[in-house]
C-alpha cells in the first residue's frame, strides 16, 4: 500500500492514503495542516497525520488536547517522539523515527509492547530490509521515494550564518559539501533546521522484492519537475528511467561498520 | 550525592579520570560503541577496569549504544552476558533490541538510555522507565524548564551533559556522515560532517558546527534541579584534559554542596576549563535557544594545548620525580595540581636527570627528570603552566 505525505492543500490530487504534517509539530515539509483543516478533511476522506518534531515541555502541554481531538478522527499517527506513545491510541501509532529502526529485534520489541506499525530506516540494504520483513509480524513501512532527511537540528543554522556574515537570505538553500561535492538542501523553520539529500532516494526498482511492506512517498522539497515525475511514477518500478535517483544504500553495505574496527 | 561522570577511551584514561575525582566512567568495548576511533576496551581491559573502579567504590558504565543492524545482533547476547558477569554497573543503550535482550537474559547491570535517543520530555522518560531503564541521559537540546518538568514528573535518574563537544543535530538523527563519507554515524563511524565546510552561492564558507558545551556556570542549578549525574563528553581526549576537566567540575560540585562556592572560585575554574579546551564553549540550550554566538565559524583550526608540562611519578625529600610532556625550563613559573592538591605555583629553581646531571631545559617528551619543589607533591599530580598567567 502507498501513503503519500502531501505537499500542498489540494487533497483531491491524491488517490492514495494521505499523510498530513501537523502544523507547529512537524518539520521539514512544504505544507502543514492545522487541527481545523485536518478535521475538515477527515469529514471527507480517511486521514493520517505525521508529527515528526521532538517534543519539549511546552509542546507537550499544547499538543495533548490536539491529539485528544485527533484520536477519534485520524486513522494513523506517524510519530517521531516516543513520548507521544503515551498520548496516541496505541493501535493508531506508526513509529516514524528517522534512521532508527534498523533491525528485526528492535521492530519486534516494539511489536511486543503493542506498537505494531513501524517505519524502518531507508538507508538499509535491500537484503537487510528483506531480513527484517522475514523476521517480524509487525506492519512495516518504509519511505520509498523522497528527498531523504539527513539531519534535524533544533538550531537555526541559516539565520545564525546570516547573522554571522551580516547578510540576509532565504530559509531554504542548496549547499554542497566541499570535498565530496554532494548536493544537499538546507531548510530552516521556526523550530529548527533540516538537511536533505538533494537527490531523490528511490527504492522503486525493488518494489517486487518487498511485498507486504507499505511505501511512503514524501513529496516535499522536490522542485516542480521532480514532483510531477514522482507523482506520475511513484508506483512504478522504473521511476529511475524518468529521473536521476539515489539508491546507493539499497545495494551497498556501508563500509565503516563497527565490526570492521576490530 | 550528585555524580561526576567521565569519559574514558582506554584503561589509562580511565585510571586518571577516577584518580582525579570522577565518581563513574563510561567506556566502550571493541564492538557496539559509538566511538569506534577511541582505543576502547577489550574484555580483559573491562574486567581489570571494573575491578579497579570498584576498589575505589566507583562505577563503570559500558556503552552498547550503536543502532544495531541485523548482522550486529549475532554476538550481542554473549557480549551482554560477559559484561554482566564482569560486574559492569550499567549498560548505556539506545536500541530497544538491546533492552529487550538485557531483560530477557535477566542481566544485573542497570539500563541507562543513551543521549542517542534524544529524550527531551517527561513522557519520553516515562516510556523508557516502562522499558526498565533506571536512568535516562537527556538530549542536549533540553532547557532548564524541560529538565525541571522531567524531574518533577518521573522517577528515573537523570544524566545531563555538562562539558564537551556538541552534535549539531539531535543525536541519533543525523546520517550526514553516512551520505557524505559512507561512514555510519550510528554505528561508531561518525566523520563529523557537521564540522566540514559547505559551498553556498559559490563560496565555501557555510558552516553548521556548534561551539562546545560548558555548564560550569549552571552547576548549582543542576544540583538544585536534582539531576543525578553530570556527564563530560570526550572519550578520545587526553589524560590531561580528562584530569583537568573532571577535577574542575568535581571541585565546583563539592563547593556547591558544601555551600562554599564563591564567584572567585567559579571564575578560577572557568579559567581552568577555558585553558584546557581547544574550542570555544557556551551553555547552549540550558538557558536559551542557541543562535549565532553558540555556533562555530572558524573551521577546524582548533588550538593545540601546550599547558601540560609533566606528571609526578614520585616525591622524596623536597624533590619530585617527573615524566615530561611539554617543554619548560629552570626559571619558569610552573603550577602543580592533583586529586588532593589545590593548584600551587612556584618558580622552578633546580632540575636534574636521574643520574644527577644538571639540566636547564626539559625538552624530551616522556623523559624522566627530577625537580626541586617547595611543597609536598604526590604521585599522579600534574604540572602545568599556571592558570592565572
Amino acid at each position: 500500500m502507498f501513503y503519500v505525505i502531501v505537499n500542498n492543500k489540494s487533497i483531491d490530487l491524491y488517490e492514495e492514503e494521505i499523510i498530513l504534517p501537523l502544523k507547529d509539530y512537524s518539520i521539514g515539509f512544504d505544507t502543514y495542516f492545522s487541527l481545523e483543516e485536518i478535521k475538515e478533511i477527515s469529514s471527507k476522506r480517511k486521514v493520517n497525520i505525521i508529527i515528526n518534531r521532538f517534543m519539549h515541555k511546552n509542546d507537550l502541554i499544547s499538543i495533548k488536547p490536539i491529539i485528544d481531538e485527533l484520536n477519534s478522527i485520524v486513522n494513523l499517527f506517524f510519530i517521531e517522539d516516543l513520548g507521544l506513545t503515551n498520548y496516541v491510541n496505541k493501535d493508531k501509532i506508526v513509529l516514524f523515527q528517522s534512521h532508527i529502526a534498523n533491525n528485526y529485534n528492535a521492530v519486534n520489541a516494539f511489536y511486543n509492547i503493542g506498537i505494531k506499525n513501524i517505519v524502518i530506516n531507508n538507508d538499509l540494504t535491500i537484503e537487510e530490509i528483506k531480513e527484517i520483513r522475514k523476521n517480524t509480524k509487525a506492519n512495516l513501512f518504509i519511505i520509498s521515494t523522497s528527498k531523504t532527511n539527513l539531519m534535524y537540528s533544533r538550531r537555526k543554522l541559516l539565520s545564525s550564518y546570516y547573522d554571522h556574515t551580516n547578510t540576509n537570505g532565504e530559509m531554504i538553500r542548496n549547499i554542497k559539501e566541499m570535498i565530496s561535492k554532494k548536493p544537499l538542501i538546507i531548510k530552516e523553520e521556526d523550530k529548527g533546521t533540516v538537511i536533505f539529500n538533494d537527490k531523490i532516494t528511490s527504492l522503486n526498482k525493488y518494489f517486487n522484492e518487498l511485498e507486504g511492506i507499505n511505501f511512503i512517498v514524501n513529496l516535499s522539497n522536490m522542485n516542480n519537475e521532480e514532483r510531477e515525475i514522482v507523482m506520475k511514477h511513484y508506483k512504478d518500478v522504473d521511476l529511475c528511467n524518468y529521473i536521476d535517483i539515489d539508491d546507493y544504500f539499497f545495494n551497498n553495505k556501508i563500509i565503516y561498520k563497527v565490526g570492521e574496527r576490530k | 550525592m550528585i555524580e561526576v561522570l567521565s569519559p574514558a577511551g582506554d584503561k589509562e584514561r580511565l585510571k586518571w579520570a577516577l584518580i582525579y575525582g570522577a565518581d563513574a566512567v563510561y567506556i566502550g568495548g571493541y564492538n557496539y560503541s559509538l566511538r569506534a576511533n577511541a582505543n576502547n576496551f577489550s574484555i580483559d581491559d573491562i574486567k581489570e577496569s571494573v575491578s579497579f573502579a570498584h576498589s575505589l567504590n566507583k562505577k563503570v558504565y559500558v556503552t552498547v549504544n550503536i543502532l544495531f543492524h541485523n548482522e550486529d545482533l549475532e554476538e550481542l547476547d554473549d557480549y551482554l552476558k560477559t559484561l554482566s558477569e564482569i560486574g559492569v554497573d550499567a549498560f548505556i543503550v539506545s536500541d530497544l533490541a538491546v533492552i529487550s535482550r538485557i531483560k530477557e537474559l535477566n542481566l544485573k547491570p542497570e539500563i541507562h538510555i543513551s543521549t542517542q535517543e534524544s529524550s527531551t520530555n517527561k513522557e519520553t522518560v516515562k516510556f523508557w522507565e516502562k522499558m526498565g531503564a533506571t536512568r535516562v541521559v537527556l538530549g542536549r537540546e533540553c532547557s532548564k524548564e524541560d529538565m525541571i518538568d522531567i524531574k518533577e514528573n518521573t522517577t528515573a535518574e537523570l544524566e545531563v551533559f555538562i562539558h564537551g563537544a556538541m552534535c549539531t543535530s539531535y543525536s541519533g538523527r543525523c546520517v550526514l556522515s553516512n551520505y557524505v563519507t559512507y561512514r555510519d554515524s550510528n554505528r561508531g563511524g561518525c566523520s563529523q560532517v557537521c564540522r566540514f565546510s559547505f559551498e553556498m552561492d559559490g563560496k565555501g564558507d557555510f558552516q553548521i558546527a556548534s561551539k562546545d558545551l560548558s555548564m560550569i556556570d549552571y552547576i548549582p542549578e543542576l544540583v538544585s534541579i536534582g539531576v543525578s549525574s553530570l556527564k563530560i563528553e570526550g572519550r578520545m581526549r587526553s589524560i590531561y584534559y580528562i584530569a583537568t576537566v573532571v577535577n574542575a567540575y568535581k571541585n565546583v560540585v563539592k563547593a556547591c554542596l558544601d555551600n562554599t562556592l564563591t564567584n572567585e572560585k567559579l571564575e578560577y575554574y572557568k579559567k581552568v576549563l577555558n585553558r584546557v579546551s581547544n574550542r570555544e564553549n557556551a551553555p547552549q540550550f540550558f538557558n536559551k535557544l542557541p543562535a549565532v554566538n553558540e555556533q562555530y565559524y572558524t573551521g577546524r583550526n582548533e588550538v593545540s594545548n601546550q599547558d601540560f608540562l609533566a606528571v609526578v611519578d614520585d616525591y622524596k625529600d623536597g624533590y619530585a620525580y617527573i615524566s615530561q610532556r611539554n617543554n619548560f625550563k629552570v626559571g619558569d613559573e610552573i603550577e602543580v595540581f592533583g586529586p588532593n592538591l589545590e593548584a600551587k605555583s612556584f618558580v622552578l629553581e633546580e632540575m636534574k636527570e636521574l643520574d644527577g646531571t644538571i639540566r636547564e631545559v626539559a625538552n624530551h617528551p616522556e623523559e624522566k627528570l627530577i625537580i626541586k619543589v617547595p611543597f609536598k607533591v604526590s604521585k599522579y599530580d600534574m604540572i602545568r603552566i599556571p592558570i592565572q598567567k
